[in-house]
């Protein structure tokens, strides 16, 4: 169980990181994007892999690496089928243009990765004086568990917790689950010390 | 005789998304490269009279690849484009060289802008 200044730091990098991502997302989409926070939460890895591999959704995401002082594994997925409206939307096609799962798909959906975790890096720069460097994004094509296995698992070496922001993005006429994960590589206590002092 | 643009992005969503509208905009593309390495090679080959060139790809970086254009040529013009809020790789490219830069997502309107400007067509 976190306690509330904990619960409160977490929720202010959220609600300050979907802020920016709505403003970047409604520029990438040029439609208006509202994202709801559905929960927000620090959480073991080992608890959520096993919950993620139970899962056996397809999805495509994004991994972006970002470096820095505390640096961060950031992990975006869409299920499968979002995948093409995020590529007509970005290429201002027609919704249902996009059919096959092309490098255009995987390409979109790696940008829209990037493009969030560069905001999100933007506001731990702007907001805790935290510089994070996004390196080149990966894109992932695969069920949930194995991104997991393959992406998450790969840190928990160096990570015990995680940051998980599980959002719902609103577009004209259409709902998208979208998922961010944010891995601090530190540790998830370092992480919150940090910000912490910059909050209070 | 239309003005030539070379395009280097890593992502093919963001190389069509820039030809569509630099072609509409009566500009020829001559090239599009996915990293550095091969930037800088197509650049001693075609010597475009313009260059969009994204800041973070694999192999060879936006920046390292702008550096070894302008060591070639110092007349380049090389537009950066990159992620938001990499302010201070901005700043690099600018002293790096860069005639100026674009912040993804981008508008066709701050495209072209970046563009004409760097050929003198503003």
């Amino acid at each position: 169980m976190i306690d509330h200044k904990t619960d409160r730091v977490i929720r202010t990098v959220a609600d300050l990181g979907m802020d920016k991502a709505e403003q970047v997302f409604t520029k990438l989409l040029k439609t208006s994007v509202k994202i709801e926070i559905e929960k927000v939460y620090m959480a073991d890895i080992s608890d959520v892999t096993a919950s993620a591999n139970g899962l056996d959704t397809k999805i495509i995401g994004a991994s972006v690496d970002l470096k820095g002082e505390i640096p961060f594994k950031f992990l975006f997925y869409v299920e499968e089928r979002d995948s093409m409206l995020i590529t007509d939307l970005m290429l201002r096609r027609p919704p249902g243009t996009a059919k096959e799962y092309d490098k255009y798909v995987y390409s979109a959906v790696q940008e829209a990765g990037n493009i969030l975790a560069s905001a999100m890096a933007g506001v731990f720069a702007a907001d805790f004086k935290m510089r994070l460097a996004p390196q080149p994004p990966t894109v992932i094509h695969s069920f949930t568990g194995a991104v997991f296995e393959e992406y998450v698992m790969s840190t928990a070496a160096s990570a015990d917790e995680m940051l998980i922001i599980e959002s719902m993005f609103k577009l004209t006429g259409h709902d998208l689950k979208c998922m961010m994960y944010m891995v601090p590589l530190c540790g998830a206590e370092k992480l919150i010390e940090f910000i912490t002092s910059g909050i209070y | 005789m239309a003005k030539t643009v070379m395009i280097v992005d890593d992502a093919p969503v963001i190389r069509l998304m820039l030809r569509d509208i630099i072609e509409y905009n009566g500009f020829t593309v001559v090239a599009e490269c996915d990293n550095g390495v091969q930037a800088v090679e197509k650049y001693k080959e075609l010597k475009p009279d313009l260059v969009t060139m994204d800041i973070t790809m694999p192999e060879k970086d936006g920046i390292a690849a702008l550096k070894e254009i302008i060591a070639l040529d110092k007349t380049a013009r090389v537009v950066m484009v990159t992620a938001v809020d990499e302010r201070e790789s901005l700043i690099r490219a600018i002293r790096s060289g860069a005639a100026d830069y674009i912040v993804k997502p981008f508008e066709e309107e701050r495209v072209l802008s970046a563009v004409k400007t760097a050929l003198g067509q503003a």
